[in-house]
């Protein structure tokens, strides 16, 4: 058989396209893993040595040229409870007003639009913010409070977008379905909406929490000490925070130079710490995913 | 002497004069409907003609949707489902709904069945597991899923899914069940399981039927109304419809010569 | 076109062609007892095969057409309202053959003009005629109007029948070697007034699929 027209020469052109473009998108995915690799092994290979239970468990010790972070860690897990007890609650609620109650009015618009330019203002003018509303206005001084509540603003965008993206996966048919058998849309909510969509909204949260811990920006003005090496005893206290350290120590520290272990040893511990928030966030939408469907 | 008999008969859908409009367009015009107890009742006619529309102003569930008007009345076994005493999620226990798409919750098969009884409030274990399985056999899935009651329902296939669905808008003991093209999402054989549940089903219930089966409208229903641009050109037994309808839209579109 | 309106077509052509061949041979059989021509006689029986023929491709045409499309309606109508047209027009060939091998078979039968006037057989031959064409025509044109003559034309067709059976009677009693050529000629009469029967069948049929009105077993006028 013979083909009506003769496309031998456009048939070869096309796979010949095709072939080229289909090698740079694989090119340039493969370049994006590299760099990752790339980054982690640099960190990794630079950190390791100056890792050690005494650097995980320690204060710093001469200038921050010897000793530990202890402090600094401890100072990034409060601050990363105190940001999520803040913009959870007021997150989640209003990313449920927003989907649940207030689909397609002026006011769900508005907050959104609202939430979106918020998260895009660059987080040193929520540092700026923080500490001219919480530090001096109210009072709150370079403390834990101040931070939480400046971190917590900072990831307020983002929990409220996930939890609206994830409540807008659920096909509306599971609420029409609860709605037809008499329920009301609050029990259509809590009994079958957010089961549904609690996989993503975890999701969501957690990455946010990995958000949160790697910021410097914000706490600069509002929480973080340049040197403290006791643990806070109340949410008024000053605390070290990792990222500012890791800033503190490769910048302006006593010792830049003596100090270039233990600030790369410093950034390991960081980047351990987003990673393993990742895989958490990763393994509970599974793990819970698998519950709904089988609960 | 025959319209006092008319009148003394419990209609159990009347729909007078309804007119519906989404913001400013007008899908329904001057619908008069009425339905008599434990018949089945198809609604066809063309994508966008108002039938879903018509079928869910029944149970309110057009309600949900911002910018929607209603005007005339529809009376449900003699209650004006419209007037301001009436409470939607107490209508919505007297008129159970049946969607396109099996929508079972992510709960146990037992779970949804007893989802409508727990949220209206009932709490007596016992009854509510004599309704789940009565509701269960009802909708003839009782033999399939009677070992494995606390397993996922979204473990069962898409026709056992659909016909859950059913025993669950069974269980709150509902007068009326609209079904908003429950076969079209399925199999030749689940879509005729269902089609000889709703021929049970209506010795209980009063069925109101979308679909864009013309031979499932003619299998399943007692009347036939064909839709047509949010008119409703012509309700007449489904006999009638089907072998000798009075309008010529109405043979156009049943006999497939549609635009 | 669509596909069923296509199948619908090819049948209503099939019924149309089997139509018109049905009255050409009732024609040619009338034609053949009044001429005493047995060589039309003789066509008569030959093609009553091809009717037959035809009566078996619209049955299948029909069966197909429901098995496979599922129609409703005026299609519906239509193709049940062919299956019994069908049927019917292959009876009314079957009597035109019986009519035209009585003649064949029996060579010596030969008529008397005066009886045939008489009986109005010319007139009976002349009416079944024009009732299977008015069918046609009403069925070719959908209009059930042009079919309505038909049962009154029927009407007429029984009364000769009635009619016959006594002149032909008291003419057996006048000439009695002749009984034999009138037996056979009372049942050619009784043939035609079948016949009649069966285009008045048609023609219900006719009104039950354009118009969708059951006259079937009603009395009529």
């Amino acid at each position: 058989m013979t083909p009506i027209i003769n496309t031998g020469n456009i048939d070869r052109k096309k796979r010949i396209s095709q072939g080229v473009a289909f090698t740079i998108f694989k090119l340039m995915s493969y370049s994006v893993v590299a760099m990752l690799i790339l980054i982690l092994g640099f960190i990794v290979s630079k950190g390791i040595g100056a890792i050690s239970w005494d650097f995980l468990t320690k204060a710093p010790e001469e200038g921050m040229t010897k000793g530990g972070i202890f402090p600094a860690i401890v100072g990034t897990l409060c601050l990363v409870a105190g940001s999520s007890l803040f913009s959870f609650p007021i997150g989640i609620m209003s990313g449920i007003y927003m989907n649940e109650y207030a689909t397609g009015n002026k006011v769900a618009t508005f907050i959104r639009i609202m939430t979106n330019n918020l998260s895009g203002v660059p987080s040193v003018v929520f540092g700026l913010f923080g500490m001219s509303l919480f530090v001096n206005t109210m009072k709150f001084g370079d403390s834990i409070l101040a931070g939480s509540l400046t971190l917590g603003l900072l990831s307020l965008p983002l929990v409220i977008r996930t939890t609206e993206e994830s409540l807008k996966a659920i096909d509306n048919s599971y609420r029409e379905g609860s709605l037809a058998l008499g329920a009301t849309k609050l029990q259509t909510i809590q009994k079958v909406v957010l089961p549904m969509a609690f996989p993503n909204i975890i999701t969501g949260l957690i990455l946010s929490i990995g958000r949160v811990s790697g910021e410097t920006a914000p706490i600069l003005f509002t929480v973080a000490a340049y040197f403290l090496p006791k643990l806070p005893t109340s949410i008024f206290d000053q605390v070290m925070a990792l990222p500012y350290h890791l800033y503190v120590i490769s910048t302006s520290g006593t010792d830049i130079e003596a100090s270039r272990g233990i600030a790369y040893g410093t950034a390991l511990v960081l980047i351990v710490i987003v990673l393993i928030v990742n895989l958490l966030a990763n393994f509970l939408r599974n793990y819970f995913s698998k519950k709904v469907k089988t609960n | 002497m025959t319209s006092d008999i008319r009148h003394k008969k419990m209609l159990t859908i009347d729909a007078k004069n309804v007119d519906f409009y989404y913001s400013e367009f007008h899908a329904l015009k001057n619908i008069n409907i009425e339905v008599e107890k434990n018949k089945v009742v198809a609604l066809i006619g063309p994508s966008g003609c108002g039938k879903s529309t018509f079928l869910r102003l029944l149970n309110r569930m057009n309600d949900l949707i911002d910018g929607t008007r209603m005007t005339g009345s529809v009376l449900i076994e003699g209650k004006d489902i419209y007037a301001p005493n009436i409470h939607v999620d107490e209508l919505r226990k007297e008129v159970g709904m049946v969607f396109q798409k099996p929508n079972p919750f992510p709960k146990s098969i037992f779970e949804n069945v007893a989802y409508g009884l727990r949220v209206n409030g009932i709490k007596d274990k016992t009854f509510i597991e004599e309704r789940v399985i009565e509701s269960i056999k009802s909708a003839a899935l009782w033999n399939e899923v009677k070992d494995k009651l606390n397993k996922s329902a979204f473990a069962l296939s898409g026709g056992q899914q659909q016909r859950l669905c059913i025993a669950r808008a069974l269980a709150i003991s509902p007068k009326v069940l609209l079904m908003d093209e429950p076969a079209s999402a399925l199999d030749p054989i689940s879509t005729s399981k269902i089609e000889e549940l709703i021929y049970e089903l209506k010795k209980d219930y009063t069925i109101m039927i979308v679909t864009h089966n013309m031979q499932q409208a003619s299998r399943v229903s007692d009347k036939t109304a064909y839709f047509y641009l949010g008119e409703m050109i012509e309700y007449d037994d489904t006999i009638k419809i089907f072998t000798n309808p009075t309008e010529l839209s109405t043979q156009n579109y049943i006999t497939g010569r549609f635009g | 076109m669509r596909h069923l309106e296509q199948e619908i077509q090819s049948l209503r052509q099939d019924v149309i062609d089997m139509w018109k061949l049905v009255i050409s041979q009732v024609a040619n059989a009338g034609e053949a007892v009044l001429s005493f021509d047995k060589e039309l006689a003789q066509k008569v029986s030959m093609r009553e095969k091809k009717v037959d023929a035809y009566e078996l491709k619209i049955d299948s045409e029909c069966e197909n057409i429901i098995a496979l499309h599922q129609p409703v309606a005026i299609d519906l109508r239509f193709v049940l309202a062919v299956l019994k047209i069908n049927s019917n027009l292959e009876r009314i060939a079957d009597f035109a053959y019986g009519i035209a091998r009585t003649f064949i078979t029996n060579p010596s039968v030969i008529l008397d003009a005066e009886l045939i006037t008489d009986t109005k057989l010319n007139v009976m031959i002349q009416q079944v005629n024009t009732m299977l064409s008015q069918g046609l025509d009403a069925f070719e044109n959908e209009k059930s109007d042009f079919a309505s003559a038909i049962f009154s034309e029927d009407y007429q067709v029984d009364e000769i029948n009635i009619n016959a059976a006594r002149i032909i009677a008291d003419y057996i009693q006048k000439n009695p070697d002749r009984a034999y050529d009138c037996l056979q000629l009372i049942a050619s009469i009784r043939k035609l007034e079948r016949i009649g029967d069966h285009c008045s069948n048609i023609a219900e049929e006719i009104f039950f699929y354009i118009d969708a009105k059951v006259l079937k077993h009603a009395p009529r006028k």
